[in-house]
């Protein structure tokens, strides 16, 4: 290889040369001061091309993907053919008839149908947000399900209205130091008393709140009761006012 | 019930979490920062690059099951992006402003513009986009010459061809002179 062909190949790929590039390179020094001058062209190039990335983008975009596929499958199930509709229809009904006539099926408490829920396929990306939203998405998450809150706490990067069986529910992630706690708001359904407990590997605590019952849950407890007294304010308003206290 | 998810979402175990979505977020991690950027030097405007890349991998998931290496990913991912871009100016021509003329002449330039880079930037602005966009694939993406071929459907030579003038142009533009293309007749 000859100077001019060497030349020709830095300037169109400095970054790989091949064998007979090396060779020379090895050989003449004049080539090799414009390689040098190359590969710092290259940093330089490199360094202004890296333009800052946004923050967040990527939880950004996994947030949107999951909302759509949430989307597309509650279209999805809307397109079910009549008949199946009308099979589906007869089979609510005969199943009201079962449930309604006897009690809740044991060992499907709320504390279970919650963890289920917020570790499911379709909710497990939740736990990777990491960015705050915006205090007015929570707000509205709530009013949606005729919440009003009182103050909203903050670090909420992930809201959305879920149903878990028949509960209509407010899903939450509220990451700290990268560690998600998932918090969901079941409304119109009032635990009787707080509890802990362990599900999935996780532990768990369900406590009254207003007309509902706030379900938290994470790898540990250690931010379980600053986050019932942030919601108890955040849901009831104030602390005096606390109904069904631990 | 569904098996054990940890809460720092990595899984304890692959039952019951879907493949797919971590894939799927497998992609998004490794591959958005660099979409963005490319997206960036395409079109030069922050919001529309990332509306770009949104987009992007909103379709690279309705066609996931189409991605049979993961060693592949990067290149899909690009041909995606650039065919959005593509789409995007067909929808909706876009005003013809110059990319120097928008975001790279903030007047309230963030760090990211000061100092040496912002003036390498503002040259890789003023390229023609047939020069720009294969330096910005060799440059960021790290494809080699018939990697960009492909991506662009033009032959490999006109690739080298494109990516060595840019590179003349720059160093004009920076210091110059097209010394070395005069001196070697290049094309």
């Amino acid at each position: 290889m000859d100077c001019l062909e060497f030349r020709r190949q830095l300037g169109t790929d400095p970054r790989s040369l091949d064998r007979a590039a090396r060779d020379h390179l090895e050989s003449c020094a004049f080539c090799a001061d414009a390689h040098g001058r190359a590969q710092a062209f290259e940093t330089r190039l490199a360094s202004a091309m890296s333009v800052a990335v946004p923050e967040g983008l990527a939880d950004r975009i996994l947030l949107a993907q999951l909302t759509g596929e949430r989307q597309r499958q509650r279209t999805g199930r809307s397109r079910v053919t009549w008949i199946a509709l009308a099979a589906a229809a007869c089979a609510v009904l005969a199943l009201g008839v079962v449930r309604y006539s006897r009690p809740p099926v044991p060992g499907m408490a709320l504390s279970d149908l919650v963890a289920a829920h917020v570790t499911g396929p379709e909710e497990r990306s939740a736990l990777l947000l990491r960015d705050p939203l915006p205090a007015d998405t929570v707000r509205h998450a709530f009013a949606d399900r005729g919440v009003t809150l009182a103050s909203v706490p903050s670090n909420v990067a992930y809201v959305s209205e879920c149903g878990i069986q028949k509960y209509r529910s407010v899903h939450m992630v509220m990451p700290e130091n990268g560690v998600p706690v998932s918090v969901v708001y079941i409304v119109q359904q009032r635990a009787k008393a707080s509890q802990d407990f362990h599900r999935n590997g996780l532990v768990g605590r369900e406590v009254p709140m207003a007309q509902g019952t706030l379900v938290m849950l994470a790898q540990d407890s250690g931010r379980f009761d600053a986050l019932e007294h942030t919601w108890r304010n955040a849901i009831e308003g104030s602390p005096d006012i606390a109904a069904g206290s631990r | 019930m569904t098996a054990p998810v940890s809460q720092d979402g990595n899984p304890r175990s692959s039952a019951g979490v879907s493949n797919r979505q971590q894939q799927f977020e497998a992609l998004v991690r490794a591959h958005s920062s660099e979409l963005y950027r490319y997206a960036y030097w395409l079109c030069g405007q922050d919001a529309l690059a990332q509306d770009l890349v949104q987009e992007t991998f909103l379709r690279a998931w309705r066609s996931l099951d189409g991605l049979r290496e993961n060693v592949a990913a990067k290149a899909w991912l690009t041909t995606i992006l650039r065919r959005e871009h593509a789409r995007l100016y067909e929808r909706k021509p876009m005003p013809t402003t110059d990319i120097t003329d928008l975001e790279l002449c903030d007047t309230a330039p963030g760090p990211e513009h000061l100092g040496e880079d912002s003036v390498v930037r503002a040259a890789i602005a003023k390229l023609e986009e047939k020069y720009r966009e294969p330096l910005v694939l060799q440059v960021l993406g790290g494809f080699s010459c018939a990697e960009i071929a492909r991506q662009l459907d033009i032959t490999e030579a006109a690739v080298m061809t494109q990516v060595f003038r840019a590179r003349q142009k720059l160093k004009a533009l920076l210091e110059g002179g097209e010394k070395e293309a005069v001196l070697y007749g290049l094309p």
